[in-house]
């Protein structure tokens, strides 16, 4: 190629033309001009590539491989495989490395010598000792008559970028009810929860590999942030599609590029939610059949009738059902005959003038015997996505079988109203008026019209409508990407479920490249690995659950708390269990109505939900804290024992990608854990949960059959625990004998061959060859609108004596949602039958019926220009926080060298005119202050933000300050919260759209007088520039001194 | 022949991949980058136009790789040398390190690394691409926004995107250096 | 762009060897001068010698340089030639004054020409298209006359202290007057060229991790020098140090030369921390054409 004189050798490596030679990064090579082809091949320099998943963030799960030479990873890339993420991999997973090779490690058990609020002169122990201490003191706990036994020791975790998430199962083993992550009752819980409430579980995921016609981001940075979506797959998506829509209030990476881009104001999200739909409904783009047949659209509404009604539930991953006492006032054959059944609800049959029922609990129609399943031959068709031609690698494995609704089956005579009054005879003789949902529905949008959401969501109104219209042109133009922004304001819940409700009008509820959710694999492929975590024999009774804080009242009655439906999402599962970290954080505080005086933590912090300072307090009191960490956080730093945890390149599982992708594999294990790390949950649930007395698994295993093959264990070894993670999958039971294979009829040619292993190693063998398996080719996955079909209802049993085999699922249910009305509810009977307790605390905006709870709601922010204006006169900027940055995965990488360089100190970006007006310049030190605290952070001036509005940065601590504080305070927004703004169904903090003033940091303003945040003991400042020598102390141990660990 | 990256800045997302990529399989020395990403804006589109009718777009700023490069008329001991595939190198072994060409480059992209005391910058990955393969910034983009190949080859991706692109395509300021990278802007003004 | 002492070194003992072997080579050519040949010749070498030490000090490898020359059109490359005749042609002028007592005419006309050459090429070799402040005829006229006002001051020390010829020593004071004159518009001319760098051409991105340090506008830098963070350095070191002091001194020691030995060895130093300070000025100005 080159005929240069000069050498080649001197900056280039490679002698030979191997695409393996290709890969060759230093790693522990020191530059180019030291390497040579005879140095390489001297020292044995094959290089091996791995096939892994990433889990440097906690979301995407994204498959990669992993380059290693001599037993030291020096590279990490995207899979190009891989179904999920198209070979997408970040920056995080590519600097992985230095994750992992850390020097600052924890690499073994400590133990506490100091008080805490001090430094905790941390000691190491065994991990016999450590195991046993951490025993003993959480035992002390439940066995003190003052405490509430188990109830007092609550769960805390992050995402863990260790592996996985025992501590989620422990409660139901020991039965506490303070179960499941702060995180994420403020990150996807409210989703999942609302979006369980009204049509399934996680319907935020969009099947965005699928390519859809509109690519509609709301509220998410997927390109950047990976949320559930590969940057590389939202990019393609957007790409590909026809027409793109953006909400959120600043202009964004990818967003930029969008048709609609509308910057509203932070906490206005419900409002404008409300507006499209209403332009919708005007304009009659909505999908008819959709609302009629699937929704509780047509189910009428009397509003003369006491609500009444059943217990229901809807389980999901753990077992351990939470019922709900649904009482509705929607019309039900129980009020209209005596000895009626309430599940059966009533809609007027327009054809014949008459009231119909739906059978809820069959989802049958009066008049169905049995489903009305569609034709496969007439209305299925198989789907590509829009920009792969057949010779695309990947084309059979994206494909999909879409259904077209072939509507009400003739022979019912049925035409549902949406429309009207009529008029019905009660069982007690009164005639009363009834409307069909759909109409109070309607009336209840109709308030926003795209002039007032305009000037309540400070857009333009004539942008409402065009995104209005764009997004509703067809039915099924693509799902809605709503994200975590939805859930910090205040109104999580019925943000969620009223962006759900557009896109469901406009018919993208699982659909091709619309709203999915997930594969449902725990339940369809009879695999017991609730997210990556063994089957774990449930105790927790819904009496038990109840008692979590938040949810228990103050006179300590389970249930009859503020926030009565936190137990019931808790059963819905993945990050929907939570307990309520506000009323926790009192309740450590103040004892009642009992005491909480233990935690267990898996990764977690203290700062991410509820207010930082009053939860640092508040685990400073703790009796006894036993955590596993990768990192010496500052929460860690309040532990009494803590645990090293293996990095996710030290450790091997399961890994279903947590998406609406549907893609399936193995995070292998790559090198030798650091020192004595061990995997987080496998320790806790073998080493802890025994020494605990508590069995993970029952004496008396003939309920779960499955189990029977490991003999009398009580709890799995790590062989067993990864074994059964794969060996119990077996095949489905197609419908019994429908010819309704995975990806349908014979284009796709294939066989619905299922996964089935032979054992853990197995598994990974064939990983390693096949790459991650795409769940819509190997399963019943493969269906869109699935409520067509019966597997979004499919049956759960615990023990089927025929097949002797347990929770025999796979079986498809009743047609449509797992929901109390069987429908897609736009009416939630949930919400009606638990109301929000508000607190005497009036936001709510466009009210104009009485209907409060079972319509959507539109709640103004608790601090804002128009609910607090006397607030606003001091503090008159509106700022959302937390804005995704491609290098932080929330509160970590802080301390990896290639990631801090790049960005060493928190920013928040103000509008250039308002910065000048408060003489602030681009890069000054500011105070950002709330009326709970100030911060401080740089300053960003930047022309894309409104200039009434600011963003700043959040979860930022400072490794290189000391311990035990490390800093958290000098910068972290959740400082400036206030605990006690919640969203009332749910209790999710608001950690966004609030009010603040900014002012320039000085001498005189600071503490002790400087600018720049320092440490106020030892005067060591923060880490400013990529050049600051202390990151040199954070490039990674080599493997020598690895080993000498 | 000139290998060079064709950018479609409307895809660059700002992720940092390529950054970090770079960075490891390059190595450069803590606080040195070989490619950093510029935000250009947010500007009014118009004048006079206020938020939100704003633009933004990135840039990933890198060697260019020009065609009659100031760094090499400058340097002394030709360390720095256009290769026949149009790429230009630094043979470290004959850099004095009198960062002259740092000096003379418009673009600012090359820095002394002052642990091995030679000055570096983007090689293009030429360890890679010498054996088939891309540079690591293009195989890592999140968007899809980075093209590598060969810009004599009409033939080749990167000329039919430039060719199809028109006055879409854009290059750095150029001082009769000829920067080779080109940046591909849709729907918003250049501004460099 | 980030100080470069050694070559700020460098081209200011260049600067003051290529004046004073200028000088003394032109001005010997009247016998009144021919005294100060001996030590102007001794200064300028050891300036030489001076300026070459500082600028091996800012080479990171500089063993590697010998036997590379690879590329002889580099501005460095140029500059090494250059220094390199000139010092051959201060040797050969020293063994013929040590020999003969007179070096000839063309020996000293080829001494000042080479005088000129290097001082021309050193700047040229800074006169870069991507660094717009640089890049001006301004800079060889600067440099030139720097070299000629450290050159005529250093030949009037030499004549205060080698010779007792007061009218001559005067008439050398008044040269070096002239000299710093001339110096003091080029530095004028400067001003008014860094004031005019708006439309230079440069064009600013917010390199998207730089937030807390921004890019400083290169344009502004006339406004920096004159009343903002680079005042101190102008005002006081250019201009005041560099030229208004050292003129003061000139005009005062004009008078009575051989007495004012004091005052003419101050305003050496001081023109020679003037242009330590304009080239400080000049680093501080040199930003790219792409700033970011």
């Amino acid at each position: 190629m080159s005929t240069n004189t000069m050498s080649r050798r001197t900056f280039a490596k490679v002698g030979v033309g191997s695409a393996l030679a290709a890969v060759l990064a230093p790693g522990s090579l020191t530059g180019l001009e030291q390497a040579s082809a005879e140095e390489l091949n001297a020292d044995n320099g094959e290089v091996k590539r791995i096939r892994s998943h990433c889990r440097a963030c906690g979301k995407m799960e994204c498959p990669i491989w992993v380059s290693v030479k001599n037993g030291r990873v020096i590279k990490i890339e995207g899979d190009e495989s891989a179904i999920s993420s198209h070979g997408n991999c970040c920056c995080k997973g590519r600097g992985a490395m230095q994750a992992l090779y850390h020097p600052d490690r924890i690499k073994y058990p400590m133990k506490r010598t100091n008080p805490k609020g001090e430094d905790p002169g941390w000691v190491r122990i065994s991990w016999d000792e450590a195991i046993q201490q951490a025993a003993d003191g959480l035992r002390k706990i439940v066995e003190d008559p003052k405490n509430n036994g188990w109830h007092s020791i609550k769960i805390l975790h992050g995402t863990g970028r260790t592996t996985t998430y025992a501590t989620e199962s422990l409660p139901a083993v020991v039965g506490t009810s303070n179960q499941g992550s702060t995180a994420g009752q403020v990150c996807k819980g409210p989703r999942i929860a609302s979006g369980a409430m009204i049509a399934y579980a996680s319907p935020h995921w969009v099947a965005s590999n699928d390519g859809a016609k509109c690519f509609f981001q709301w509220g998410t940075n997927q390109e950047v942030s990976n949320y559930d979506t590969a940057g590389k797959v939202a990019a393609e998506m957007k790409s590909n599609s026809e027409v793109s829509i953006c909400v959120g209030p600043r202009l964004q990476n990818l967003g930029k590029e969008c048709d609609y881009q509308l910057h509203l104001r932070p906490g206005t999200d419900d409002a404008l939610a409300q507006a499209l739909i209403n332009v919708i409904i005007q304009n009659k783009t909505y999908d008819e059949l959709f609302i009629k047949r699937w929704t509780n659209g047509p189910m009428l509404v009397v509003d003369d009738l006491e609500p009444s009604g059943f217990a229901w539930t809807n389980k999901y991953e753990m077992p351990g059902a939470y019922p709900l006492n649904i009482r509705t006032r929607l019309l039900k054959e129980s009020d209209m005959v005596e000895g009626g059944s309430p599940q059966k609800f009533a809609v007027w049959n327009a054809r014949q003038g008459k009231v119909t029922f739906f059978d809820a609990p069959s989802g049958l129609w009066e008049g169905e015997t049995g489903p009305t399943y569609p034709d496969p031959e007439k209305d299925c068709e198989v789907l590509h996505p829009s920009y792969l031609t057949p010779e695309d690698d990947n084309y059979d494995d994206t494909a999909a079988l879409n259904t077209i609704d072939p509507g009400f089956p003739e022979a019912l005579n049925l035409d549902p109203a949406l429309e009207g009054e009529f008029e019905v005879t009660l069982k007690d003789g009164r005639t009363v008026r009834a409307v069909p949902v759909w109409q109070r529905f309607a009336q209840r949008v109709a308030y926003w019209t795209p002039e007032r959401a305009a000037e309540h969501c400070w857009l333009d109104a004539d942008l409402i409508r065009e995104t209005a219209l764009a997004y509703s042109k067809e039915p099924g133009m693509g799902g809605i990407m709503y994200n975590l922004p939805i859930e910090h304001t205040g109104n999580a819940t019925e943000t969620c479920r009223t962006i759900l409700c557009l896109s469901g009008v406009t018919n993208n509820i699982d659909t091709f490249g619309g709203n999915r959710g997930s594969d449902l694999l725990y339940f369809l492929y009879n695999t017991y690995f609730q997210y990556h975590t063994p089957f774990v024999d449930n105790k927790l009774t819904p009496d038990q659950s109840g008692q979590c804080a938040g949810a228990v009242g103050e006179d300590g009655t389970p249930g009859a708390g503020r926030f009565p439906l936190i137990p019931w999402a808790g059963q819905v599962g993945n990050a929907a269990i939570f307990h309520d970290q506000t009323t926790c954080t009192d309740q450590i505080m103040s004892g009642k109505p009992y005491p909480i005086r233990g935690m267990i933590s898996c990764t977690g912090s203290h700062f991410h939900s509820g207010n930082a300072v009053a939860n640092w307090e508040a685990f400073k009191t703790l009796d006894f804290y036993l955590g596993w960490e990768l990192w010496w956080t500052p929460t860690i730093e309040l532990a009494d024992i803590v645990l090293p945890a293996r990095h996710f390149l030290e450790n091997t599982c399961v890994r279903a990608s947590q998406n609406g992708e549907g893609g399936f594999g193995a995070m292998v294990k790559i090198v030798e854990p650091m020192a004595e790390s061990k995997w987080d949950s496998l320790s806790l649930i073998n080493e802890l949960a025994p020494a605990l007395g508590a069995p993970w698994w029952p004496a008396d295993k003939s309920q779960v059959p499955f189990l029977g093959q490991f003999g009398d264990a009580q709890w799995p070894t790590e062989e067993q625990a990864l074994d059964m993670s794969v060996i119990t999958m077996k095949p489905m039971d197609f419908m019994g004998g429908h010819v309704m294979q995975a990806g349908g009829p014979t284009e796709l040619g294939l066989d619905g061959a299922p996964l089935q292993f032979d054992s853990y190693q197995d598994f990974c063998d064939k990983f390693q060859e096949h790459g991650q398996w795409s769940l819509k080719k190997m399963s019943p996955f493969g269906y869109y609108k699935r409520y067509l079909w019966g597997w979004l209802r499919s049956v759960e049993g615990y023990f089927d004596s025929e097949s002797e085999d347990f929770m025999v699922t796979g079986k498809p249910g009743p047609l449509g949602f797992p929901t109390p009305t069987g429908k897609f509810e736009l009416w939630s009977t949930v919400l009606e039958s638990y109301p929000a307790d508000t607190q005497g605390v009036e936001r709510e905006v466009g009210l104009e019926d009485d209907y409060l709870a079972a319509l959507p709601i539109v709640r103004e922010p608790y601090e804002s220009p128009y609910q607090t204006p006397e607030v606003y006169e001091e503090y008159p900027l509106i700022m959302t926080t937390g804005h995704r940055n491609p290098l932080y995965f929330h509160s970590e990488g802080r301390q990896q060298p290639y990631m801090r360089e790049l960005y060493p100190v928190p920013h928040f970006q103000i509008h250039p005119d308002t910065a000048a007006q408060l003489g602030i310049e681009q890069g000054d030190w500011c105070w950002i202050e709330s009326r709970r605290g100030r911060v401080r952070e740089t300053a960003d001036l930047f022309a894309g933000i409104d200039p009434r509005i600011i963003e700043a940065d959040h979860g930022w601590w400072y490794p290189e300050l000391p311990a035990p504080k490390h800093g958290w305070d000098l910068s972290n927004v959740n400082v400036l919260v206030d605990q006690y703004a919640q969203d009332p169904v749910l209790g999710s903090t608001t950690l966004r759209a609030y009010l603040v003033k900014v002012y320039k940091a000085t001498p005189e303003n600071c503490p002790d007088g400087h600018v720049v945040p320092r440490d106020p003991d030892t005067g060591i400042e923060i880490i400013t520039s990529g050049d600051d020598p202390r990151l040199r102390e954070w490039m990674p141990l080599t493997e020598e001194e690895k080993e000498a660990l | 022949m000139q290998y060079a990256i064709v950018t479609e800045c409307n895809k660059c997302v700002c992720c940092y991949a390529c950054t970090v990529a770079c960075k490891v399989e390059n190595n450069p020395p803590l606080g040195n980058h070989w490619t950093k990403i510029l935000r250009v804006g947010p500007n009014p589109i118009n004048e006079g136009d206020t938020f939100p009718d704003v633009e933004m777009y990135y840039l990933p700023m890198k060697c260019q790789h020009c065609r009659t490069p100031e760094c090499v008329s400058v340097c002394p001991t030709g360390a720095s040398q256009k290769l026949e595939d149009g790429t230009v190198q630094i043979d470290k072994e004959k850099c004095i390190g009198c960062q002259f060409c740092v000096m003379a480059c418009p673009y600012d992209v090359r820095a002394l690394n002052k642990e091995t005391k030679v000055v570096e910058k983007c090689t293009m990955c030429e360890q890679l691409i010498a054996a088939g393969g891309q540079p690591e910034c293009v195989s890592a983009c999140t968007g899809g926004a980075l093209h590598f190949g060969d810009l004599d080859d009409a033939s080749s991706e990167v000329s039919k995107l430039v060719a199809e692109a028109g006055d879409r395509a854009h290059t750095l300021p150029d001082v009769g250096n000829g920067p080779t990278n080109i940046y591909i802007l849709d729907k918003q003004k250049w501004r460099l | 762009m980030e100080l470069q002492w050694p070559l700020v070194v460098f081209t200011t003992f260049i600067c003051l060897s290529a004046g004073t072997f200028g000088f003394i080579s032109v001005a010997s050519m009247k016998k009144e001068y021919a005294r100060i040949q001996l030590p102007g010749l001794i200064t300028a070498f050891a300036a030489l010698v001076i300026g070459g030490l500082a600028s091996v000090l800012h080479l990171q490898t500089p063993a590697r340089y010998f036997g590379q020359f690879g590329n002889i059109t580099s501005g460095i490359n140029q500059e090494l030639i250059a220094l390199g005749l000139v010092a051959i042609t201060m040797v050969v002028y020293f063994v013929r004054l040590r020999r003969k007592g007179d070096v000839g005419r063309a020996v000293k006309v080829v001494s000042a020409l080479l005088s000129v050459v290097l001082v021309l090429v050193m700047s040229h070799s800074y006169m870069m298209a991507s660094m717009p402040a640089w890049n001006t005829i301004l800079l060889p006229l600067y440099y030139l006359l720097d070299a000629a006002s450290l050159g005529a001051l250093v030949m009037a020390l030499l004549m205060a202290v080698c010779t007792e010829d007061d009218t001559a020593c005067s008439k050398a004071i008044v040269v070096a007057i002239a000299a710093v004159v001339l110096l003091a518009l080029a530095v004028v001319a400067f001003a008014v060229f860094f004031c005019s760098l708006a439309g230079a051409g440069y064009t600013q991105a917010m390199h998207v991790d730089l937030l807390t340090v921004p890019p400083v506008d290169p344009a502004s830098i006339g406004e920096r020098m004159l009343s903002g963070d680079l005042a101190m350095l102008f005002w006081g070191g250019v201009v005041a140090v560099g030229l208004v002091l050292p003129l003061a001194a000139l005009v005062v020691s004009r008078k009575a030369p051989r007495a004012s030995v004091g005052a003419t060895a101050t305003a050496v130093v001081l023109v020679l921390l003037g242009g330590l300070a304009f080239r400080a000025l000049l680093y501080c100005a040199g930003a790219s054409l792409l700033v970011y």
